[in-house]
């Protein structure tokens, strides 16, 4: 049997990103774009796909004197990450 | 370079699942271990604390009008000194971490709250018995372990930052802020 695995968080960096997010209640745009090593517009992108989903919760902020975007994981996220988490481990486990 | 990041059906292969998991778990202590905490971060909460204790016992203890005062005061350093380093924190760092919050400032910590009773009742005591000398001792006791409860948190969420990240719950702060009050409320009806 095929394992119950997400669509949404199959692209590595969005499962990375919303790992990432379980660190912190909350973290600004450049922080996770320097941990994540992507450009500005890959980052946007994938958030807007998560936040489209209700996974991830972005909202305008400032930090240092300036404007910028903070994102935070949102309890419909944090529960398809761990049955997606989940999924994953079963698909490991059914080879070893 | 967006092609492999983007959304896919097709089937994962086990090691690509492993290479997934890995990564992403690296992803995230590589974060959590960038996080730093502001200068003076443990000292200045430690003395804030012995400063609200000490305060806290002397008010209790003297209920005239400069004896609240002297309580409203402690309790303003350490609400001044818990903002400033949480602003600080999270400007240094472009992240918050709830349980931070929480944990080292709020001392819902278990070693933080139990060191903190313990403390506070025994200056609290000792501002009533007549053993004004104990007060301070018991203060600066009492910052000084919940300044080492707090170092303690910070290096069990860097071990294990999914576990210690998210503050505690609205209901479970309201909770606390009610026992504190009913543990004043008696002290003072004890008296």
């Amino acid at each position: 049997m095929t394992p119950n695995l997400d669509p949404i968080l199959q692209a590595p960096a969005r499962l990375k990103l919303m790992t990432m997010l379980t660190a912190v209640s909350e973290a600004e745009f450049a922080t996770l774009r320097e941990v994540l090593a992507v450009s500005d517009s890959v980052l946007s992108k994938h958030v807007s796909a998560l936040a489209a989903d209700k996974y991830v919760r972005s909202r305008k902020g400032m930090h240092a004197g300036r404007r910028t975007t903070w994102i935070s994981l949102t309890p419909v996220g944090r529960a398809a990450l761990r049955s997606h988490v989940a999924a994953l481990r079963e698909l490991i486990a059914g080879v070893e | 370079m967006l092609s492999n990041m983007e959304s896919s059906e097709r089937p994962i292969a086990p090691s690509e699942a492993q290479a997934a998991i890995a990564d992403a778990e690296s992803g995230r202590t590589r974060l959590a271990s960038s996080l730093r905490l502001p200068s003076y971060f443990h000292s200045s909460i430690g003395a804030a604390i012995a400063v609200q204790i000490g305060t806290g016992a002397a008010g209790v203890a003297n209920q005239e009008i400069w004896g609240m005062v002297v309580l409203a005061g402690g309790l303003l350093v350490f609400v001044l000194v818990a903002a400033v380093q949480l602003a600080r924190f999270r400007r240094l760092n472009g992240a918050w971490v709830g349980g931070l919050a929480s944990q080292v400032l709020l001392g819902t910590a278990g070693l933080a709250s139990i060191t903190y009773a313990a403390a506070f009742g025994l200056a609290t005591w000792a501002a009533l018995a007549g053993a004004g000398w104990l007060t301070p001792i018991a203060a600066v006791a009492g910052g000084g372990a919940y300044a080492w409860a707090g170092r303690r948190w910070w290096h069990s969420y860097q071990g294990a930052p999914a576990e210690h990240s998210r503050g505690e719950h609205a209901v479970v702060l309201v909770a606390a802020g009610v026992l504190a009050l009913a543990f004043l409320v008696a002290l003072v009806a004890l008296r």
